[in-house]
């Protein structure tokens, strides 16, 4: 019933995803501390780094990174 | 910091909750220079508008880090797991009502490899989003 509906949310949804993904990424490299990489992928945006598990607990800027980009 | 994430952190930081925890030496706000392991260390994050058009209100992020050495993560594990339940049992911050608090994350890491003899030190961090309006 609302197949063409959804069809619609669905396309329109996958033409802003580019420009969507393209913000996060400038968000996140503007405030991504020195030694962590922003990337651009198919499945969203990848952070990088040495150690960034340990540095994601342990260091504040990175902890919250995330959460003010969104 | 302001009165919301200030009064969050204050609430947690009184380790009322968290400080009885088997085991941990105790609780700060800030990185300690010098502690005995565990130790765990309460720091209130970002903060953004959650008011409306009568009151202010607040959404605060909430990190609880512990940290512990031992051959194994074993009892810093449950050290997290028993923060977080502690932290879900309720806060009560001073001027504020806290509307919703969710956990969000927990994650665990060793830092680097141990000297030897040298116990490993582990770290580990739960998370929480909280939903705050000023009491009037």
């Amino acid at each position: 019933m609302f197949e063409g509906l959804m069809a619609r949310a669905i396309a329109l949804g996958e033409a802003r995803r580019p420009a969507a993904r393209a913000r996060l990424a400038a968000a996140l490299r503007a405030e991504a501390p020195r030694g962590v990489a922003v990337e651009e992928v198919e499945q969203g945006v990848r952070l990088s780094g040495r150690g960034l598990l340990l540095q994601s607990i342990t260091d504040p800027a990175l902890r919250w990174l995330g959460a003010r980009a969104a | 910091m302001s009165g919301a994430a200030a009064a969050l952190q204050a609430a947690s930081s009184k380790m009322a909750r968290i400080g009885p925890l088997a085991g941990l030496s105790g609780g700060y706000d800030a990185p300690p220079a010098q502690a005995v392991y565990p130790y765990a260390t309460v720091e209130a994050g970002p903060e953004t508008d959650w008011g409306h058009k009568s009151g202010a209100g607040s959404e605060v992020r909430l990190a609880v880090t512990v940290r512990d050495a031992g051959e194994r993560p074993g009892r810093l594990l449950a050290l997290l797991e028993a923060a977080r339940a502690a932290i879900e049992a309720g806060l009560a911050a001073e001027r504020w009502q806290i509307v919703t608090l969710a956990w969000q994350r927990t994650r665990s890491a060793r830092e680097g490899k141990a000297p030897v003899g040298a116990d490993t030190v582990w770290t580990g961090v739960v998370e929480f989003r909280a939903r705050m309006l000023r009491s009037s």
